[in-house]
């Protein structure tokens, strides 16, 4: 409460009543010293409300680059762990990387899946998926985040977003899901999503790095 | 009345009756190192993630599943003989082998020459027992070149694995064995005699060696068996770094009194 009676000033009046106004007879505290509290509180505040969010930003990384950590994470839990899928957990930057990837894997043996939360090279979340999924693998060979996002916003997702007060909010790796004539095929989905217009999906072929299906929806 | 009573008593006494037959364990003998698995239903438990994590597969399941479901996967496996480089530290491993059996042979042939010699005759056979001597340390700079390429080489392959020791036991009742628990992955770890006879001694036995994943886990460790069946299960939390070999020593010297478990954690 002083806190917040030493930021108002000398005088002032607190919304909430004259209980917490300034009485005349107490010592007033100066103003270099009530501008350094404010500071200092400001920073205070500041670093109890990035703790509270989960800590400093983590540096950003394309899908492909940590796809090492998971596997070295998923190996352990199970030798015939295979990568089935794959999001952003973090927001997407306009060069195709995140803070955060998501990673999931699929174990013939246990017969369950597991997610793999990679962040700044290391393990940051594991778990089991609560639902059954039946993926198949990914194929091995797959264009990076980057890339597949570069030919998702040149094909249609810039214009997206320009036109539509758009961004991007999820890229994911599949294998069959998207593709509906080439089933076999490993794609990346784009999506972006906007306030005023139908969401957009750009698929994009993982092995070609060309978009090779559009809708709204 | 006391007619109808004793008839729901003889319908209630049967069922009962087979059940306690039922109940009855049978004799049937497992193998030391066999999975068991069990099935219990339980409510699950929202455990909320530090970070969330895949949410739009788990807020679009329903059409992602839907998807899924209209595929076919057919496996096709293909065998092929073709030749394959063989592994350079196999040849290492191959060389080394008859660098040793050498070594070893060397050694008996020195072994025999100094059995005949019990006295020495002349200055001259001083000499070649110094040359004997020399060939000696040699032959044990060879084996100390040889163990630190193998050691580089174990260690260059480490994996991220945990092992877990238990001490302190001296002087008090054993446990019959200790559970292991993680998420819904328990290992149940019977103790052998002859790690129950190194206990007593003040000796210390392995009883977990895995490969893990490389981040913070929360063990449940329950010991089981006689008095310790009494003590609530301690949970002990410690971070295994990737491509590690993490020890966790457990000391229950005085677990019995205490809630909560010594722990010691080192890495190599």
């Amino acid at each position: 409460m002083n806190l917040i009676r030493a930021l108002m000033g000398p005088g002032s009046v607190h919304p909430g009543g004259s209980r917490y106004a300034r009485s005349h007879r107490e010592p007033c505290t100066s103003p270099p010293i009530r501008a350094l509290f404010f500071i200092a509180s400001l920073f205070f505040f500041t670093w109890c409300g990035a703790a509270r969010a989960g800590d400093n930003p983590a540096p950003p990384f394309s899908a492909r680059s940590g796809l090492d950590a998971a596997v070295n994470a998923a190996h352990a839990w199970a030798t015939d762990a295979q990568l089935v899928y794959l999001e952003n957990d973090e927001v997407v930057g306009p060069d195709g990387n995140a803070g955060r990837w998501g990673y999931l894997f699929y174990s013939e043996n246990r017969g369950r899946a597991r997610g793999y939360s990679i962040r700044d090279g290391k393990l940051d979340e594991a778990s089991d998926l609560d639902f059954e999924l039946d993926a198949p693998p990914v194929s091995n060979t797959w264009i990076d985040s980057n890339a597949a996002l570069a030919a998702a916003e040149k094909k249609a997702g810039a214009e997206y977003c320009l036109a539509n007060n758009g961004r991007l909010a999820t890229m994911l790796l599949i294998r069959g899901a998207f593709h509906e004539r080439t089933p076999d095929a490993t794609t990346w989905a784009v999506v972006y999503t906007s306030p005023t217009a139908p969401a957009l999906f750009v698929v994009v072929d993982a092995a070609k790095g060309e978009v090779v299906r559009m809708w709204r929806g | 009345m006391r007619a109808t009573v004793l008839f729901i008593l003889l319908l209630v006494s049967g069922p009962v009756a087979r059940a306690a037959e039922s109940a009855t364990p049978a004799s049937t003998s497992v193998p030391a190192d066999s999975v068991i698995e069990t099935l219990k239903v339980q409510r699950e438990e929202i455990k909320a993630p530090k970070h969330e994590s895949l949410r739009f597969l788990k807020d679009h399941r329903v059409f992602v599943r839907s998807q899924l479901d209209r595929l076919r996967t057919q496996v096709t496996r293909e065998h092929t003989n073709g030749v394959q480089i063989l592994d350079a530290r196999y040849l290492k491993l191959k060389e080394m082998s008859a660098a040793i059996a050498a070594a070893q042979d060397t050694i008996g042939g020195e072994q025999a020459r100094a059995a005949q010699q019990s006295l020495l005759s002349s200055v001259t056979e001083l000499g070649k027992l110094e040359a004997s001597l020399d060939l000696m340390d040699s032959l044990l700079v060879d084996e100390r070149a040889r163990l630190l390429w193998l050691e580089k080489d174990f260690v260059g392959h480490q994996e991220t694995a945990l092992v877990i020791v238990i001490r302190g036991l001296t002087g008090q009742g054993l446990p019959t064995g200790i559970a292991i628990a993680e998420e819904n992955e328990v290992t149940h770890v019977t103790l052998s005699d002859a790690d129950r006879a190194s206990l007593a001694r003040g000796g210390i036995a392995q009883i977990f060696h895995e490969f893990v994943e490389p981040r913070t886990h929360a063990l449940q460790v329950k010991l089981e068996g006689g008095a310790w069946d009494t003590r609530p299960a301690s949970v002990v939390t410690l971070d295994a770094p990737r491509d590690r070999l993490t020890f966790l020593e457990l000391d229950l010297s005085n677990a019995l009194t205490l809630s909560s478990l010594n722990t010691r954690v080192w890495y190599r």
